[in-house]
């Protein structure tokens, strides 16, 4: 896999006294789906805004498709989507600003037509885009990132100030996206559970700085993160007293209607092998139950 | 590296994206842009230009601020983060910039001038070049040159103006000069004149220096009212219209390419 994002100690400083960014330096691979994690004002928007060319980086070096994203805006952009964090639309209607989009990407009429059926869209074209609800604001901004079938998919806090039910169903959306198109995604979020079934790469940011980024399983194996495992069984003792003995083995606590395992995330796998062979008789299922981001995003945040 | 399909398809996007502020923020431009066009057109072909000329300083006034209210918006949407929207569809800096440059001041200023020119042409070329001579014997000026400065001062002012308000992302900035240019100097200069008229005593001479001051103090920004002055103060002189004309022509390329410039260096979006 070729790289398609590389910042190379990248410092952007906001009115000549905020840093921002500080020596920032990661990639992310081509086809990967990304998160770029971090609290508020870590950083992500900015990192986002560099690689559209938005903004010029004080220091460092950024490479986007291989180009420089400032000085050949044009070429970068047209092969980015983007769905800001705070999308700021012209006050038009839909329709007229969706023309305006696929005009200067060259896209088809009928590419968009399908792009706003598919995101339910359709029936809100002649409304003012001021007044659409917020739900349907994030339907539009995905919708207009899709004109002209980019290459890269960056989404901002894409379920930021949604209602529940809103916001499983974007999150439904983007999650079909990344399985229909092969294009790589990146998804800025503080939300790290959002994440969790979507990425298999991450960028770690905290105040301004890369704590860590690589593939999500690399990085489980390389910090050691613990994964834990609800077991359903009428014989916990026993499962319990011959687990213990092995090296992956962290903690075993025995509960009602089973027991919890905490193992080494590396020998999930092998655990998994084991429950479904050897004790496959003796148990009656079992679960993962935290997540291995959710605890890699701990160690990284005491890293930082 | 910039091959002919570069060029093409980025010119194509600049007149993509100004026709689409023509048709949104762009529209009072033109809607009193072709109310005086008219008015223009029509004083023209009846032969009333020397009565209208007498109102061109109200016009251009009007025209200069309905121009710097709607241009000074792209200020609004750069610091509002429009401008942000539009570029991440796929526009450069550049381009953004010169669509809004080409609806709301080229346009308006090359619509102004054609309304003008035209039936010019059409009824009577002559009145162009030549001096004629009026009612109760004033010989007004040539209209070509009226035109001329007229258009250039028009888009001089707004653009002087239109630099500064993005340079410091204010739109007060751009107002405020766009009223000192076409306001305040074209009053004082002729207060100032006059002072140093009374100061010399009054004789045919002091007169001619109180037209001198105006036009040293206009001919940079406001070529119209220069012109006006250098005509008063001799009708037969070409130097000084020449002068102003080339030198207000010069200024105001070179406030598009400093606009433009800046905007493409320093635009964070
Ligand atoms: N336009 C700006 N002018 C000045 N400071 C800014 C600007 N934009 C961001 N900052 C500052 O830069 C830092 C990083 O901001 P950024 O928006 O990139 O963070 P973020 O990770 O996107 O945060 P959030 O989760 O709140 O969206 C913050 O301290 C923020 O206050
Ligand atoms: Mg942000």
């Amino acid at each position: 896999m070729t790289d398609i994002i590389m910042f190379r100690d990248v410092v952007k400083i906001y009115n000549g006294v905020i840093k921002a960014l500080d020596k920032a330096s990661f990639t992310i691979p081509n086809k990967a789906i990304a998160g770029l994690l971090g609290p508020n004002g870590s950083g992500k928007t900015t990192s986002f805004k560099l690689i559209l060319g938005l903004l010029k980086p004080n220091e460092g070096s950024i490479r986007v498709f291989g180009m420089d994203p400032w000085w050949d805006e044009v070429d970068v952009r047209r092969r980015i989507g983007y769905l800001p964090e705070k999308p700021i639309y012209p006050d038009v209607r839909v329709y007229e600003y969706l023309r305006l989009v696929r005009r200067i990407r060259g896209a088809s009429r009928e590419d968009v037509i399908r792009l706003t059926k598919m995101f339910n869209i359709y029936k809100y074209l002649y409304s003012r885009i001021n007044s659409l609800s917020r739900g349907y604001l994030q339907r539009l901004g995905i919708t207009q990132a899709l004109i002209g079938n980019p290459e890269l998919l960056l989404l901002d806090e894409p379920t930021a100030n949604l209602d529940p039910s809103s916001r499983r169903e974007i999150l439904g959306l983007i999650k079909d996206l990344a399985k229909e198109l092969d294009i790589t995604i990146v998804v800025a979020t503080h939300i790290l559970p959002e994440m969790k079934e979507i990425a298999n790469y991450i960028v770690f940011i905290n105040k301004g700085r890369i704590v860590e980024y690589g593939p999500i399983d690399i990085l489980t194996k390389r910090y050691r993160v613990e994964a834990y495992y609800l077991i359903y069984t009428d014989q916990p003792r026993r499962i319990a007293s011959e687990l213990i003995s092995e090296d992956y083995v962290r903690g075993v606590e025995i509960v009602e209607h089973g027991l919890i395992l905490r193992i080494d995330s590396t020998y999930s796998e092998l655990l998994e092998e084991l429950l479904s062979t050897t004790y496959q008789n003796m148990i009656h299922g079992y679960k993962l139950v935290t997540g291995e981001l959710g605890e890699l995003y701990e160690k990284l945040e005491k890293l930082a | 590296m910039s091959s002919t399909k570069n060029w093409r398809s980025s010119l194509r996007r600049v007149n993509l994206y100004a026709t689409h502020l023509l048709g949104t923020k762009a529209t009072p431009v033109y809607v009193m842009t072709s109310i005086i066009s008219f008015i223009l057109a029509i004083s023209i072909t009846y032969g009333a230009y020397f009565i209208f000329y007498t109102f061109f300083a109200v016009i251009l006034f009007a025209l200069v601020l309905v121009i710097i209210s709607t241009a000074a918006r792209v200020i609004d949407d750069l610091n509002e983060g429009i401008a942000s929207m539009i570029l991440t569809a796929g526009l450069s800096r550049f381009e953004y910039i010169l669509s809004w440059l080409i609806s709301t001041v080229f346009y308006p200023v090359i619509i102004i001038a054609l309304a003008a020119l035209i039936p010019a042409l059409v009824i009577s070329p002559g009145a162009l070049i030549s001096y004629r001579v009026g009612p109760i014997g004033f010989v007004p000026p040539p209209l070509g040159m009226l035109i001329m400065t007229f258009s250039e001062q028009l888009y001089v002012n707004t653009m002087f103006a239109l630099s500064f308000g993005i340079v410091y992302r204010r739109k007060s900035i751009a107002w405020v000069i766009a009223v000192m240019l076409t306001i305040i100097i074209p009053i004082i200069s002729p207060m100032i004149g006059v002072a140093i008229a009374l100061g010399m005593g009054p004789s045919s001479i002091s007169y001619r220096y109180t037209n001198l001051v105006i036009y040293f103090m206009n001919f940079l920004f406001n070529p119209f009212y220069a012109y006006l002055s250098a005509y008063a103060f001799d009708p037969k002189d070409i130097v000084l219209p020449l002068l102003t004309i080339g030198i207000s022509g010069v200024f105001g390329l070179i406030f598009t390419w400093a606009l433009i410039y800046h905007a493409k260096h320093s635009m964070e979006a």
